[in-house]
């Protein structure tokens, strides 16, 4: 295998550079800036099982070295998808990767047996959108709801499933440990922390939702802890994001455990993020003669972690 | 055409009025493919994570032109540049700008523009590229908002100022200026650009009228591409159906028809 090749849960990916859910559509604005084949793969924006229009704008508001965003999974439903968006994806070279959210366990498991006889290369079934009343997050909440949800997938499917988990629990390993008992293949982690903006003048909240998922590089500090947690505490490979913008970035997950990492924001500031980290990438590897999967999970603890530091 | 993502050149920056930056760039990639009503999105500083969006306000051989006011961080940023600086662009954007006759249509009716502050400079743009002669309403405060003056006099056949103080040209807001006009022209349609308030004032009158209207819409941004879905505008389609539609990819232009006043 190549320097930059890793395999998860038997897939084979040339890179480990994926871009997440919700940024990059279904590839089609993206390809006027480079090949979608030069991707390890490509994490289409999150379905359900029929249309969705989405919530009332304004959508967006930016933060310190952030943004929160309320799009409330506008997407064309799980049919279309299938007929007009996958058979363009399936043109290029690289791993095609279906996102799903139900508002029950039936219909997360009734769009997975669809998607099962599509070609897809993976399904990530998200268990955390912060975006819509029965956007997933009410199941990603709790180990009991994962595994409601991961065990109705599982049944209907062989196709490996991912589960993406939401930061907004209080203990990310036991989630991670309820989704991998349930059944799943890889772990991808994490969705958007719940956030709000008020404008003091008008006293009202920015977006039209009035709360929305925060995202970009404010957030990477608490995805590499949890990316951390989640290698400690299950055997699953883990796909890592939340504000990844540039290869050091992305360094600190392979590091904290996660053997491939998505871009998401960053594809919002610079349509060219995903090809050009992948790229810095390669030359850091090459500065270091190793190969992605030596330096997965190979962050060098310091000793005394916890407690006082003795003098 | 696709966009371009690049780094370009600042070669002249003047003041309009205070708090108004007139940016010249030379942008060649853009220049060459643009069209009236496209913008671009441009990085303000490292310290803001996400683009804004500004309109093109002209476009002459390899070089575009923006007017910018500062009402924010991002913008007065951008206002704050200066003639040398480098500027991180992505653009021309927007699938859908002002459909403004060209050499090949065959109505030689007028056109009429109609913008609302800042909102008055991409239609400059309209009246230089316009193969009919185009007439301007432009709508401001106050006298000292008052921008692009001069120039949409040169350019235009006829071209009435209102500040809704009426401390300068006319008195009231832009409609009763425009319904004046449209009362004794002969228009083929009406262009506008403005806030929405504006805007819906504008679709009134141009109904009335039955005249073909032309909508510049604002929304929030994030990639500018058409992939993230944040920049919702909710519009009525063919099936008359109302449904959320996006600003940056299918827009920024929409016909009056289209657009849903909420
Ligand atoms: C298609 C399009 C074309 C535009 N063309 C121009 C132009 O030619 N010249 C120009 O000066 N401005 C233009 N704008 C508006 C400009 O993008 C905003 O003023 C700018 O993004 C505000 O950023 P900020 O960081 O300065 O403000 P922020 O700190 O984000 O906000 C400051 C204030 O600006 C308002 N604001 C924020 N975003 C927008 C927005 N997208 N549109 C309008 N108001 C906003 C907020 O409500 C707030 O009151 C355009 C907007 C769009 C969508
Ligand atoms: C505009 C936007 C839309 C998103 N839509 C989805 C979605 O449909 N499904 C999903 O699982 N995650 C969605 N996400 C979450 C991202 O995939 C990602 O988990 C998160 O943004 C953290 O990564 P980042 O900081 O690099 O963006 C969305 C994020 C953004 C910014
Ligand atoms: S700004 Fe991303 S879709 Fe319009």
């Amino acid at each position: 295998m190549s320097k930059l090749g890793v395999t998860l849960a038997g897939v084979p990916f040339k890179n480990p550079v994926l871009v997440a859910s919700g940024t990059f559509g279904f590839g089609h604005e993206f390809s006027q800036f480079y090949d979608l084949s030069r991707l390890g793969g490509i994490m289409v924006k999150g379905l359900t099982p029929s249309r969705r229009e989405g919530n009332r704008p304004p959508r967006i508001a930016e933060t310190p070295l952030g943004m929160l965003n309320s799009v409330g999974l506008q997407n064309p439903g799980v049919d279309v998808f299938l007929e007009q968006e996958l058979p363009y994806l399936r043109g290029f070279d690289t791993n095609i990767i279906a996102n799903i959210t139900g508002a029950t366990p039936e219909e997360y498991a009734e769009m997975t047996e669809k998607l099962s006889d599509a070609k897809l290369d993976m399904i990530e079934i998200n268990v955390s959108c912060p975006n819509v009343k029965q956007g997933g997050a009410l199941f990603g909440a709790s180990a009991e709801g994962i595994s409601s949800v991961v065990s109705a997938c599982r049944a209907k499917t062989s196709l490996p499933l991912i589960v993406k988990l939401s930061p907004n629990v209080t203990d990310i390993a036991e989630m991670a440990r309820a989704a991998e008992a349930a059944g799943a293949d890889c772990i991808s982690l994490i969705n958007t922390i719940l956030g709000m903006r008020i404008d003091p003048v008008t006293r009202r909240p920015i977006l039209g939702n009035n709360m929305g998922g925060l995202s970009g590089p404010a957030i990477k500090p608490v995805a590499v802890r949890m990316v951390y947690q989640v290698a400690q505490a299950v055997k699953l490979p883990i796909i890592g994001m939340g504000g990844i913008m540039d290869a050091n970035d992305a360094m600190e997950f392979f590091l904290a455990g996660a053997s491939a990492i998505a871009v998401g924001t960053a594809n919002l500031v610079d349509p060219m993020a995903a090809v050009n980290l992948l790229e810095e990438l390669r030359d850091i590897l090459d500065s270091t003669g190793e190969s992605i999967c030596d330096i997965i999970g190979g962050v060098i603890l310091n000793e005394a972690a916890h407690g006082v530091n003795k003098l | 055409m696709s966009p371009v993502l690049d780094q370009y050149p600042i070669l002249y920056r003047s003041e309009l009025r205070k708090g108004v930056a007139d940016l010249v760039l030379r942008a060649e990639a853009i220049a060459s493919i643009a069209k009236p009503g496209q913008f671009v999105h441009i990085k303000c500083s490292d310290e803001l994570l996400l683009r804004r969006p500004i309109s093109l306000c002209d476009v002459e051989d390899d070089t575009i032109r923006l007017v910018v006011e500062s009402v924010g961080k991002g913008s007065e940023w951008l206002y704050r540049r200066k003639a040398g600086d480098l500027l991180d662009v992505l653009g021309p954007l927007g699938t859908q700008g002002f459909p403004v006759p060209d050499s090949s249509s065959k109505d030689s009716r007028p056109i009429l523009l109609i913008g609302g502050g800042v909102g008055s400079a991409p239609l400059l743009f309209c009246a230089k590229r316009s193969s009919v002669p185009a007439d301007a309403v432009l709508g401001f405060g106050t006298a000292s908002a008052v921008i692009l003056e001069r120039e949409f006099a040169k350019t235009c056949r006829k071209m009435l100022v209102t500040t809704d103080d009426g401390s300068y040209g006319r008195a009231g807001f832009v409609t009763s200026a425009a319904a004046e006009l449209l009362e004794s022209g002969n228009y083929q349609a009406v262009h506008a650009c403005g806030n929405m308030s504006m805007l819906q004032a504008v679709a009134a009158l141009t109904e009335q009228f039955g005249l073909p209207c032309y909508l510049s819409l604002d929304e929030r941004m994030g990639c500018g591409i058409g992939a993230c879905l944040v920049c919702a505008v909710k519009v009525r389609g063919e099936d008359h159906e109302e449904h959320y539609t996006h600003v940056c990819r299918q827009g920024p232009v929409f016909s009056r028809e289209e657009v849903v006043f909420e």
